[in-house]
């Protein structure tokens, strides 16, 4: 599903190059649940970007499916990326003038889902996370946990292949964080292909494989037996 | 989706209710200044349109090249219309249009009114509707009248007053005219206006019969039809060799012009004389559109300041929508549908404002304007808030939506940066170029208006009011005889009671009208004109005129009813430089000329004072002149000098001595410094709107930099913070604040100035006596700007100031 081939990701400050990502290669499956681990600014965000098409490489090259994402031009990545991925944040980022209901919604409106069906789905998103009295609530009226599941549902909700979760639970208490953890491994249990970065070995455990980053490299590339 | 933007954008609109307030003022109060200016321009503009053959409707003008003058007039000679139409068949038809007051009277009931003498095609001609009447049969025999509405009720007040008979003084004697329709009142942009339409045969009780048939005799105006296929330069080129033919006993080939002029050109040409119709300068409907888009522009950039100032709230919403799908115009889409439903609320506000500001606008611009909802008004307010909101949210579109997602996301923007600063400054500096252009403007025209008013016009115009005396109808002689003795009895009344003294004279100051006398000088074979004027004895006394040398008429020389004083202009002209046995030019070698006077501005200030020649009996000069040219009148007007702290009383006074001697005339009153400042009132009403257009300016450009304080304040808490707890005082911090809009402010300064100092110079060269602008227009525009702006900016930058620094330190 994913091919990454010797990607690397520099900023160039006056005299010298300083590397995020350096010669990165890595496959990952259909059905995979991934967990990106490694020290702050190993580059765990970057690689999660980049796999997300929210930011390009400097060299390398990427292959998803059978798209050669690095030669695409900006309007077919961003067609790629909206029709295969969800986003979770750390720090949720909801929109914060819209209801829950509507933040649900937003991804269905871009993809131009009628309104029959957006209720719909969105109905069944909701119950499903037990939020269906929160609907509307503004994200301000939440906590911490429920904002997450909100951000979960609206990241699922037009069906993605791929969810990527870039430190999840980082911003939650551990029971909130269990909450979400048993959603991914729920969702991950219907087919889908997960891939997170976290720093809660714990979590970690929740997945198929880590993938250890430190300075830009792999450092370790592991299965985990479930 | 477009639901879900406006949820949001109505959302964001009621969290931050300072910028949607300072937002929404802005734009209703430019749209409101744009409506209400659009409404005064498409009058202007539309003016005579509104005549189904407005098309095909011309006026007739004449040019004569005399002997070296040049003679230009849109009033044309009687016999012109009939000769154009029975000679060219392309001419459907065509109406003469002429302009004379008369006394009219109902039982006792009697006043001066202007009527029109008209021929009865011209209601073919216009649209001029009748409400009353057919047009085929109102003018069947000679003594007959057309009223307008007000006039019928004026006069016959609720009986009808078809079939009824309404007196008009003709020669001195009454004469009934039948009433035979009721016309609309023309509206307001209308060039043709009218109150009394009788037939044009009447004039003829006034004109001779030399003058009906003479081609250098020129009265009222003439209108043309034109069949709907004629070919007007065709036409052209067949007047010109008829005219030639009909003229040709005084006149070469090509010195005497006929023309057409389009009716729909009439109101804004300045290039062909005033005739009856008020002719406006066709430069001030541009100057007020630029100046009301001006306006709406500076709420435009407020919004965008505004929205720069707060893409760092919006950047998160930005990413996130980003990421969860949305193309770059999608969200260009979005910002540009929030501005314009932003500028769709400005436009409602806007309405009601120019609904609260109509009546006050139509005072000041002298207008009947009024705001109807018609598919074109319809449409330029769609349009308008189309294109502010189009305007408005460009930045916020283009600059917003090309966000990289995660850095957007992540506030990586959450300080405004340098490159936005540079944005942000560039257009609040450009809001104070406007503003400090428009001060400057206003300055301006207010010290010329008021140069105008308080210059020494050579003469005392103060506590002077003017009637004039209209006569039996004697004739010009016997009017002025009767007048003389009117003024003394006159003076005898009104001994001691607040009145200096009353005098007479053929024509006065204030008023445009003169008359010009012209002869051929044979010397010179060349053509030449003057002024004439009549005045009596004690005119120049008591008017307070210098003189340059010689001396005044004086009553016990009885040698002086054939002198003449002459102005330092005429002497200049025709080089008097020694009085000793001078005498006025042939044909009117007969006058002495006594003295010269002192130079005295009798008519506007828009030009230099012309030759001028006074007497005390102005007949025989008239007499001997060949050629006239009157403007107005030159029947006797008293001056009553008015020397009285009560001038209510005084007036009462008059008039009730007036009522004694002459109870058949009506006493109408001016008084003359207002008629002076008449003549300036296109100028005052240009310079009283733009003063409200620049206050105007001046508001909205201080909220937007209210708004911009507010949020760079806000966003450098913890700087002043930090400063503070570093040992800055709180004038430091003021003064830190503060310190970039004054330079910005002195930048815009320097850059308004010229442009300023030329629209001014522009604007003036229409006078003949021009203020100086002075350094100090400039100098004051810059300061009030500054002064105003450091108001507005101090109120944020003082309470961050006094801010306990742990406050704003604590959030990190």
């Amino acid at each position: 599903m994913i091919k990454l081939n010797n990607i690397e990701r520099f900023y160039k400050n006056a005299a010298q190059k300083t590397w995020v990502l350096k010669d990165v290669s890595l496959e990952i499956e259909p059905g995979e649940f991934v967990t990106i681990m490694g020290p702050s600014g190993a580059g765990k965000s970057t690689l999660l970007n980049i796999i997300g098409m929210l930011d390009q490489p400097d060299s390398g090259t990427y292959q998803f499916f059978d798209e050669e994402v690095h030669r695409l031009r900006e309007r077919k990545r961003n067609d790629l990326h909206k029709y295969y991925m969800g986003f979770v944040f750390q720090a949720y980022y909801l929109i914060d003038e819209l209801t829950v209901y509507e933040n649900i919604e937003t991804p269905l409106l871009y993809r131009n889902v009628k309104k029959a069906e957006r209720q719909s789905r969105i109905a069944d998103v909701l119950d499903r996370f037990n939020i269906v009295a929160k609907k509307d609530l503004f994200p301000h009226q939440l906590s911490g946990g429920q904002q997450q599941l909100v951000g979960v549902a609206r990241a699922i909700i037009a069906n993605p292949k791929l969810l990527l979760a870039d430190e999840p639970t980082g911003n939650l208490h551990s029971s909130q964080g269990e909450i979400i953890m048993d959603l991914f491994k729920e969702l991950h249990n219907e087919g889908m292909t997960i891939i997170q970065v976290t720093h809660n070995e714990k979590y970690a455990n929740y997945g198929t494989r880590v993938i250890e980053l430190e300075d830009g490299f792999i450092k370790e590339d592991r299965r985990i037996n479930t | 989706m477009i639901k879900n933007y406006i949820t949001v954008a109505i959302r964001n609109l009621i969290k931050n209710k300072l910028f949607s307030f300072i937002n929404l003022l802005g734009l209703s109060i430019g749209t409101a200044v744009v409506i209400l200016i659009m409404l005064y321009v498409k009058e202007e503009w539309t003016y005579d349109q509104f005549h189904t053959k407005s098309d095909h409707i011309y006026r007739a003008w004449v040019k004569e090249h005399f002997k070296g003058e040049l003679i230009f007039n849109s009033v044309t000679p009687l016999i012109l219309g009939d000769e154009l139409k029975n000679s060219f068949p392309e001419i459907r038809e065509t109406a003469r249009f002429m302009n004379a007051n008369a006394l009219l009277k109902k039982g006792a009931f009697i006043e001066d009114e202007k009527v029109n003498y008209v021929d009865p095609a011209l209601l073919k001609i216009f649209d001029f509707p009748l409400l009353k009447g057919k047009k085929e049969n109102v003018f069947t025999t000679l003594r007959e009248a057309v009223l307008t509405e007000e006039i019928a009720e004026k006069y016959f007040g609720d009986s009808a007053p078809i079939g009824q008979n309404l007196s008009m003084q003709v020669n001195g004697e009454w004469v009934d005219f039948l009433v035979s329709g009721i016309i609309e009142k023309a509206p307001g942009n209308s060039s043709l206006q009218f109150q009394i339409l009788v037939p044009f045969e009447n004039a003829f009780d006034f004109i001779g019969e030399n003058g009906r048939n003479c081609w250098t005799c020129v009265y009222g105006e003439t209108y043309v039809l034109l069949d709907t296929n004629a070919n007007l330069e065709n036409l052209k080129t067949k007047i010109a060799p008829f005219i030639d033919e009909k003229v040709k006993s005084s006149y070469q080939p090509g010195e005497y012009i006929v023309g057409l002029q389009p009716l729909t050109d009439i109101h804004l040409n300045n290039a062909i004389p005033t005739g009856i119709a008020v002719v406006s300068d066709a430069r001030y409907p541009y100057i007020l559109a630029s100046v009301a888009f001006l306006i709406l522009l500076l709420a435009c950039i407020n919004f965008t300041i505004l929205s720069v100032g707060r893409s760092v709230n919006r950047s998160k919403e930005v990413g996130i929508r980003k990421v969860t799908g949305a193309t770059k115009w999608q969200l260009r889409f979005q910002f540009w549908s929030e501005a314009i439903m932003m500028a769709l609320f400005g436009l409602s506000l806007g309405l009601v404002l120019t609904k609260l500001l109509l009546p006050y606008f139509n005072t000041i611009a002298d207008k009947q304007l009024s705001l109807d909802f018609n598919i074109w008004n319809f449409s330029f307010l769609i349009g308008l808030a189309l294109i502010t909101g189009l305007l408005s949210g460009i930045y916020p579109a283009m600059v917003l939506s090309g966000f990289n997602p995660i850095q957007a996301i992540k506030g990586v923007f959450s300080k405004i940066g340098n490159n936005k600063h540079r944005v942000l400054r560039t257009l609040v500096g450009f809001q104070f170029v406007l503003s400090i252009f428009l001060i400057i403007c206003t300055f301006g025209m207010q010290k010329q208006l008021r140069f105008l008013q308080n210059k020494n016009l050579g003469f005392s115009k103060e506590q002077t009011l003017i009637v004039p005396y209209g006569g039996t109808g004697k004739g010009f002689s016997d009017t002025w005889q009767e007048a003389l003795q009117i003024q003394e009895r006159l003076k005898k009344e009104l001994a001691g009671k607040g009145v200096q003294n009353i005098l007479t004279s053929s024509h006065t100051f204030g008023t445009q009208g003169w008359a010009k006398l012209g002869y051929t000088d044979e010397r010179l074979d060349k053509f030449r004109q003057f002024i004439a004027q009549q005045i009596d004895y004690e005119y120049l006394d008591i008017m307070e005129i210098e003189m340059k040398a010689g001396r005044k008429f004086s009553k016990g020389n009885t040698t002086d009813n054939k002198a003449a004083i002459v102005n330092e202009a005429f002497a200049k002209a025709w080089e008097i430089n020694d009085l000793e046995g001078a005498t006025m030019p042939e044909p009117f070698n007969d006058y002495k000329i006594i003295g010269i006077s002192k130079d005295f501005n009798f008519a506007s200030l828009h030009s230099s004072v012309e030759p001028l020649v006074m007497v005390t009996d102005v007949l025989p000069l008239m007499r001997t002149a060949p050629d006239h040219n009157f403007t107005d009148s030159p029947l006797p007007k008293f001056s009553f000098k008015i020397k009285s702290d009560n001038l209510v009383a005084t007036i009462g006074n008059i008039q009730r001595a007036w009522k004694g001697v002459v109870p058949e005339e009506t006493f109408n009153y001016t008084f003359m410094d207002d008629s002076i400042d008449q003549q300036y009132r296109s100028e005052s009403r240009l310079s009283e709107i733009l003063s409200i257009a620049t206050g105007l300016a001046i508001i909205i450009a201080c909220l937007g930099l209210f708004g911009i304080a507010t949020l760079t304040i806000s966003q450098r808490r913890k700087e002043i913070g930090v400063r503070k707890v570093l040992g800055a005082s709180s004038a430091d911090i003021v003064y830190m604040l503060n310190k970039r809009f004054t330079i910005l402010i002195f930048i815009a300064s320097l850059i308004a100035t010229p442009f300023a100092w030329y629209f001014m110079n522009q604007w003036l060269s229409d006078f003949a006596y021009q203020t100086e602008l002075g350094i100090s227009v400039f100098l004051i525009a810059g300061l009030l700007t500054l002064l105003i702006a450091w108001l507005s900016v101090s109120f944020q930058s003082i309470k961050a100031a006094l801010m306990n620094p742990v406050e704003s330190l604590r959030n990190e």
